[in-house]
Parts: structure tokens; sequence; C-alpha cells
């Protein structure tokens, strides 16, 4: 489902509206698109009319429908949150990732188990040096203890699957937000065929790094920021001594404006979505949306890297709930922006639009 | 040995217009030349350069050609010969000090030798440096050949020690780039010493009294003029038809009237002292004179200066019709040929002549079409390429639209394709760095792009420091690029002060600009343009940073690391090159256009030519796919 547009586009649509996540997708495939303060930057127009960087972003055209029927095999059972097999909640049984992860661990000890096990020969994570997030390929479990811990700037992980892909990694997984998810799955559908694993994350919003992380530091008056963690529309510092708290309209400056427009909350192209929403502390939520994630929390489970159980009826809906309204604002703040290549097709929208 | 220092008096050499002006000097036994490279005067200093040290004379390069005419200013107070030689625009560069030294008494020879451009071949406009004369009152001479350019020469030093006062000579490119036999004369071997007079001042005060002077040496210089064998008179001696010119125009309109035919009916008067006119030789032949055409390059000069005589003297030469730039007969801009010359003389005549035959133009389609279309561009391995393409890069990536001025060299192509349309401003040297300080002064006025100047090497230590002291000074939001390439590369690889060696070939201190700038005050850091991604983020660091700075691009010039020995192997691996398609869609050979790359059109690859390739490997880091290869050989 390849567009004939190209970079010309991807400039007037994308990059001159504000929209681009700065996921990495179409930078490093050509001399003429860099990626500065976490936004691509066109130095020079190629030229060519149908061009791999408008047909992998995430910010351009993307038809629910055939993305679902080129991932799942079939459209989606609930507009909210995509295709799904069954909703559990689980956290790491593992000793050494327990400390380092963000909540339940989930993420960590399946990428750790899928590389132990062979399944994927490198994992695409993303690791923070000095809050700012860079993209890297994991092959052990230190690796992968080391990029452990939410983000909540984005780092271009798509650079880091074409540096693996370029570095001749065969079975490559990919821990990505849902933007860099559909990235991914545009990439795929145009024949990168090493990406095997897709790891979404579940995600509201994301900020710019440039001067969010100095007014952190400025908030919590310490240059050791331990952990950031956005629950119940409050973001909480964890320094070496202590939390705090910070409203999230203090932060919204540093919001990138490309989120308002973004639906997709539970990374709904993915294999298996991981996120907190809807579980209790120290727990994660896991939505398995194919077989091939279904096969792979069962062995982790065997191989006692992780604990799931599934996730009670009224969580699952108050996940649903939260999802709906942010799809919900997105849709609008797509309409009220004229982004008409953004908009859904009538039926999908409809879908959503009548779910209560 | 060079054909100017042959030392047999009355042989016939082949010389170049500027050669031959060298061995004018040369003969005229000239004590202290000195000179600043320009097209189309380089090679007067590029021949006397290398044999200042055999006939025992003074060259040097100097830094502009204010100082160039100052120093050989001190030689002829003096009492030696001395020559100073630059292109057109130089003049407008001395012209401050020209305008008080022709009120001094000089001693010595004291010859100033400018080469116009007209046409603007290699120069961003082109004057007529003639007015200078006429502005400043001092002799002007004009050679029409190769042979006059050398004995005029020769003779401007005797006149300018007659009169006391600096002489001019005006050259253009088509004397100065041509060449011809010419008969050689005694070379002057007295060596002069400096001597000064008792009280030894050299000042243009009292201003009013000394003006007064010089004009008074004019008159001395038109009566002297008056009997110039560089003035002559040919054709019938009552033609109605007479033909005024000087320079080029005495060779063009001599083979227009051969052409035409018309030999035996039209007298030519050709003036070689344009400057003051010498006002009876030519009113003898306005007298017989019904028609009178002036043929000269660029400005009307000796048209209005003819008119004004025929006006003083009109009751005794009657009525004339004039034809020349004024009446639109010959072209008042660019270069004049023998082609128009014909065109306005057959119209003036009434008479059929076509210059080219009716199938000239798709012959020449013809012939010419198999040749390829070039741009205009940098050259092979030239470190001017990646250095524009970083700018162009970093000013995206800061995305405020920053503005580029330029300045005087070859990376004043930057203005086109090659490099990247990034230049905006282009006018006199240094003049980049100084309309930079003010645009980088506009932020009170809301003008909030960041500002970037470029200029090359030998432009800097030409005019670009005052306006650099300017900038740091009253605080310009300024990022100062220089592009040093080690060479004076558009005029031929003349030396300058960063190269190490002089005018002779001697070793001479080395001046860094890097230490200019950070004596200045200036955060100044050096870096190699060929390492285009930390280039690129150098510049991208200092436009955020914002304020006034520096950047020295160091990277000799392709051409030079070309002639060394050993170049490294460049090759395409043509598998791995996507050619066309999306991911690069021919950068190396259609964007980045460096003449090495070209297109295989067989293999629809890019590849490489290896006559041409200089081995200096950018395109290689610059390649997505690292398709190019780079191999050292020893």
């Amino acid at each position: 489902m390849t567009v004939k547009k190209g970079a010309k586009e991807l400039e007037r649509e994308v990059v001159k509206q504000g929209l681009c996540t700065g996921c990495g997708a179409c930078i490093d495939i050509c001399p003429y698109i860099n990626l500065v303060k976490e936004r691509a930057v066109i130095i020079e127009q190629c030229g060519i009319d149908e061009g791999r960087c408008y047909n992998f972003c995430p910010r351009t055209n993307v038809d629910v429908s055939e993305l679902d029927q080129q991932v799942f095999g079939t459209l989606r059972k609930d507009a909210v949150i995509g295709s799904y097999i069954s909703i559990l909640t689980g956290r790491t049984k593992d000793g050494g990732l327990k400390n380092t992860a963000q909540d339940g661990g989930i993420v960590s000890a399946l990428c750790t188990y899928v590389l132990d096990s062979k399944k994927i020969d490198g994992a695409v994570l993303a690791k923070s040096s000095d809050f700012i997030p860079t993209p890297i390929i994991a092959k052990t479990k230190k690796d992968v203890i080391e990029s452990a811990g939410t983000k909540y700037t984005v780092s271009p992980t798509l650079i880091g699957v074409k540096d693996a892909i370029k570095e001749g990694i065969e079975k490559i997984g990919v821990v990505a937000t849902p933007c860099q998810v559909t990235a991914a799955r545009k990439m795929q559908n145009l024949g990168e065929e090493k990406i095997k694993l897709i790891i979404g994350l579940f995600c509201i919003e994301s900020f710019f790094s440039e001067n969010f992380y100095d007014f952190l530091k400025e908030k919590s008056a310490s240059s050791s920021i331990k952990k950031v963690n956005i629950t119940g529309g409050k973001l909480f510092l964890q320094t070496d001594n202590s939390t705090v708290e910070v409203n999230l309209s203090d932060v919204k400056q540093f919001a990138r404006p490309t989120c308002e427009v973004c639906p997709d909350v539970t990374s709904e192209f993915a294999d298996i979505s991981v996120g907190s929403i809807g579980s209790e502390e120290g727990w994660n939520t896991i939505i398995i949306r194919n077989k091939t994630a279904e096969d792979l929390i069962k062995e982790a489970e065997n191989a006692e890297m992780i604990e799931t159980k599934p996730l009670a009826n009224e969580k699952i809906e108050s996940l649903k709930k939260i999802v709906l309204k942010k799809k919900k604002s997105s849709i609008e703040n797509i309409e009220d922006k004229k982004l008409s290549y953004l908009k859904l097709g009538e039926d999908d929208r409809s879908k959503i639009m009548e779910v209560q | 040995m060079l054909n100017v220092e042959i030392d047999e008096p009355g042989k016939d050499v082949l010389l170049m217009g500027n050669e031959a002006i060298a061995r004018g000097a040369i003969e005229a036994g000239v004590n202290f030349c000195t000179a600043y490279p320009g097209t189309p005067s380089s090679e007067i200093m590029g021949t006397l350069g290398k044999v200042a040290n055999k006939f025992g004379f003074y060259a040097e390069w100097s830094t502009n050609e204010k100082v160039a005419l100052e120093a050989a200013g001190a030689a002829a107070f003096a009492g030696l010969r001395s020559l100073c030689a630059m292109k057109h625009q130089g003049v407008n560069v001395c012209a401050d000090f020209l305008t008080t030294v022709n009120l001094a008494e000089t001693r010595g020879g004291y010859v100033l030798v400018v080469c116009d451009d007209p046409f603007a071949h290699s120069s961003t406009q082109e004057e007529d440096s003639r007015n200078f004369a006429r502005f400043v009152d001092i002799p002007l001479l004009e050679p029409s050949s190769i042979q006059e350019a050398k004995d005029m020469t020769k003779w401007a030093f005797e006149l300018s020690e007659t009169l006391k006062v600096i002489c001019m000579m005006r050259s253009v490119t088509r004397v100065s780039h041509a060449r011809g036999n010419v008969k050689l004369g005694e070379i002057q071997k007295e060596r002069r010493k400096a001597s000064l007079p008792a009280m030894g001042v050299f000042i243009s005060a009292p201003p009013t009294p000394r003006h007064s002077t010089l004009h008074r040496k004019l008159d001395k210089a038109r009566k002297i003029f008056e009997k110039s064998e560089f003035n002559q008179y040919v054709g019938p001696e009552d033609a109605e038809f007479v033909i005024i010119t000087s320079g080029t125009g005495w060779a063009y309109s001599q083979e227009a009237l051969t052409l035409l035919g018309i030999r035996d009916k039209v007298g030519t008067l050709k003036i070689g002292t344009t400057w003051p006119l010498p006002e009876n030789l030519i009113t003898t032949h306005l007298k017989h004179a019904k028609d009178v055409m002036i043929i000269e390059e660029t400005d009307p000069f000796l048209e209005q200066n003819v008119k004004i005589l025929t006006a003083e003297n009109a009751s005794e030469v009657g009525v004339i019709n004039f034809y020349g730039k004024r009446s639109k007969h010959i072209k008042d801009t660019g270069e004049i040929d023998v082609d128009s010359i014909v065109k306005a003389l057959a119209k003036i005549r009434g008479l059929e002549y076509s210059t080219r035959d009716k199938e000239y133009t798709s012959k020449a389609k013809k012939m010419t079409g198999s040749a390829p279309f070039r741009m205009l561009g940098f050259c092979a391995g030239c470190p001017h390429r990646p250095s524009f393409w970083s700018i162009k890069t970093a000013i995206k990536w800061d995305g405020r639209d920053t503005y580029v001025c330029g300045d005087i060299g070859c990376y004043a192509l930057g203005v086109g394709p090659a490099g990247f349309m990034q230049l905006k401003t282009l006018h006199c040297m240094g003049s980049g760095i100084g309309v930079a300080t003010g645009f980088g002064n506009l932020g009170m006025f809301g003008f909030d792009r960041p500002v970037i100047a470029v200029a090359g090497d030998s432009t800097f230590y030409h005019a670009c420091i005052p306006a650099l002291i300017n900038a740091q000074y009253n605080g310009a939001n300024v990022l100062f690029i220089i592009l040093d390439n080690s060479a004076t590369a558009m005029t031929g690889f003349q030396p300058h002060p960063g190269t190490g060696v002089d005018a002779r070939g001697e070793p001479a201190p080395v001046v860094l600009p890097e230490k200019i700038c950070e004596g200045i005050g200036i955060d100044t850091e050096v870096f190699d343009p060929f390492d285009v991604r930390g280039t690129t983020e150098l510049i991208f660091e200092k436009l955020q940073k914002g304020g006034t700075s520096a950047i020295v691009l160091r990277r000799t010039c392709g051409l030079i690391e070309a002639r060394k020995k050993g170049k490294p192997k460049v090759s395409v691996d043509q598998s791995l090159c996507i050619g066309d398609d999306c991911g690069c869609a021919r950068f190396c050979s259609r964007v980045f256009n460096c003449p090495g790359m070209i297109w295989d059109f067989e293999a629809n690859k890019a590849k490489i030519d290896e006559t041409i390739c200089t081995g200096c490997g950018v395109c290689a880091e610059l390649c997505p796919q690292n398709a190019i290869i780079v191999e050292e050989v020893r």
C-alpha cells in the first residue's frame, strides 16, 4: 500500500505541520533528511515522486483496515484498542530485572527471554544518556537492564532498526511507541522482513527533550533524577532522596504537537502491547494481539521469567475509557487542523465515534 | 630561461601581454615591484617574481592594492624605479592613496599598471579604470599591442621621472592575455641606490598649490604626448571619415576596415597617450574630418574628451558627426570586437556586409551538439564543495534561514548551484564580512535570521580584518567562516601571507588567520571541511550559540593536491549503488556534483572519472550506501 508521494509531501504534510514524531523511519535512508533536535529536517528535495521517507512515516496516511489485514490477517474486533486475543496483567519474576524496571518489568523480561532463547538476535531498545534517549541494539540481558525504564521523550528507534539491518542481524525485535510501531509495520510492508517481533508500549503523549529535562532538574532541585513517572494526571520525579510532584499542565509546553493527532494509545499494530494503565502498582497490562505473542507469553511463563493473570473486566473497561477519550480528541484535532490526509476512513471513524 | 630574461636587444620573442609589461619594467631597470593578484593582471608579478633575484630587484605580493601602491610609493620617494600592478578593481582599493600621492613630488619612476576586464570575464564588474587617471590628474598610457605593452611600460618610468608624478598604464584582458612577437630592447643594468633628499618630506600639503602644480605637470605631459610615437595617424591625409581609437580598438578597427575594403577612404588616429590628450594632434585631424567614429573599450572616455576638444575648437574644426558609444553605434558595455565594429561601420557607411555566413548558427550547433553541457562549478577535490554542503545542511538544521554573505574568490561560485545557492551577497574584496556586520546588527529592527559571512584566506588578509574588528567591537551576530584553501587559487596560486613563501619563492613567515581572529577576541575554531559531519555540527553549534564567532575551514586546494603523486584510488562498488532510485537519487553526481563523479549510462550507476578524480574521498563519506571505496596508494 505505497502512496505515490515523496519528500516534497513529507515536508509539506508532516515536517512543516510540526507532526514529525522523531521516530527516525525516514532518517539515514538518503543524504537529504537528517534528524535534528528530535525532528526530521529536509536538507534538499531529492525530486523523487514516490519515496520511502513518505511511505515509512507514521504521520502519513494510515489505512487502519489495510494495516490490520497486513499484520493480523483480519479486521479488528475492537475499535478502541484494536485486535487482541487476550488482556493480562503481569510482572517479571527475575530478581535482576525487578529493581530497574518501571512497573512490572514485562518488557525487559520478554526482551531478555527472546534474546536468551535466540528467538531474536538483537532487540532495538531506547537507552537514556543524560535523559536523551537513543536507540541501542541489545544482545544480552545486561544491555536490556541498562536501557530499562520509561522514557518520556522519544528515541529515534527506527534508526536503530536500520542499523541492525545494516549490521546484518537476521531476526530483529523492537520495543516501540505506537507511532514507531506503525512506522515499523510500514517498513515491513515495504520489504523489511527482518523485523520479527514488535513489542509496543502504551503512550498518551511525549515531550521534546530540549529544555524539558532542564525544567525537571530545576523542579526537583537535583541533577540525579532516577525515574520519571506519569500517572493520574501528575508527573512524579524520583530523585535519590525524594519524590517531587509536578502538574502535567506545567510540562504541556514541552509536549510534541504531533501527539495531539495520534489516535493510537496501545500500539495497536504491535504483536504484543505493554503498559501500566489498568494494572496495579508493580504490574503491567499486557495486550496479546496475535499467536506469536500468545506463545511467547506462555513460554516466558514456563521459563519462570514472568507471571501473569487475566486483567479484571472492569480494569479493561477503564483502560478502554482512557484510550477512547484520547482517540476521540485526536480525531477531532485532525479534523480541526484540516489534516485531510490523516483522516480515518469513514467506517473506521464512525466505529470509534459511536462507542460511548 | 624565460623569454623575458633574454638579453639580446633586437631579438623577436613570443610574449604574453603581461610578460611584455614585466619585460618593459626589466628593460627600464625597475628596482621595486609590488602587486596584488587579480585577473587579468596576475602574470605581471608572476613573471617579475621569478626573475627578481636574477636582475637584482625587489618583488612582493602585497596584502592588498593599497599597501602595494604605498610600498611602491616609498621606493619612488627614495629615487628608485617602482612598478605596482593590479586589476581594475584594485584601483578602487588604492584610490585613497592615489588621490594624495599624485600631489607629492615623486623622484624615481613610479608606474601603476592597471589591467581592466571588459565584459567582467573574471570580475564582479567591468569599470573603466581610465577614469581614475583623469580624476586624479595623472598621465595615462594605453597599449594597443603586445609590443606597445613592453615599450610603453619602459617609457612610463622615464615619463614619471620627467614629470615627477605617478604614471598609469591601462591594459585590458585582450592585451594582457594575448601573445605576440616582441622586439626586445636593452636592459638597463645600472643598480640605483635608495636615497632621500635633505628634507625628505613627501606630503600633499599645501593641497591647493600642489593641485595647481599637478595641472602644470599635465600641461607638460600634453606637450610631450604631442610628439609621442605611440600616437599615429594612418590613411588618407584628408580623409573625411576618421576613426579615433585606443587600446584594442586599433587592431579591431584596422581589421574591420580591411574586411570592408575601405582602408583608402578612412583615416585612423590611434592614440596611445589617452590622458591628457595630445590636443594639437587630434585637432589637426578633426579639421579634415566630417565624420568621426570613436572606438574604445568600456566607457566613452576618449569620446567625451575628444568632444570637449571639438567644442573648444569649434570655429576651427566645424561641424562633425560623431559615432561611438553615445550614438549607440559601439556598445557601451562589455567587450568590443571586430564583428561589432564591422557592423557599426557598415551601417554608418551604408555598406552590405555580413560578419557570419547565414548557416553559422546551425553549423555551430551541429558541431557542438555532442559537447557535454557543464555548469560553472568547483574542481574535483575542491574543499569548497563540502564546505558549502555543510553550510547548507547546518542552516537547514538550524531552521532560521541563515543569511549568507559572500566574497571574492573561487567560492564566489557559491551564488550558483556549485555552492548550493548559498551566497546572497557578492561585491568586492572583504565586503562579505562587512555587509554581514550590518545584517548582524539588524536585530533591533526585527531581523531575526542568523548571519554567516564567508571569505577565502587571501581575501581575509586583503580586506576582511577591519570588518571583522567591526563585528567584534559592535557586537554583530555573525559567524565568519574562512574557507582557507591555502592558496590564491582563483588567480593562479600566487603566494600570500599564509603560504610560507613570498613572490620570489623565498621562505616567509606564515600569518595564520585564526591567530588574527583570536587576537581580535573572537572565539575561533580550525576545522577540516572534508569531515563533513563534524563541520556541519560545528557550524550548527555556532549558529545556535549566536554572537560573533569564527571558523577556519582549512584544506588545501584540490588542484594543488592533485599535482602530488600517489593520490588514493576511488571507485564505485556498483552492486551497492542505488543510482536513480529512492535512497539517494544520484546524490554524488547530481547534487554534490563533483566533476570526478560521473554517470555510467549502461549500468545506470555512479562511476568515478579517474582522470579527473583527485582522490579526496569526500564522496565516500557522503554516499548513503557506502558504495564508494577509497584505496590508499603508496
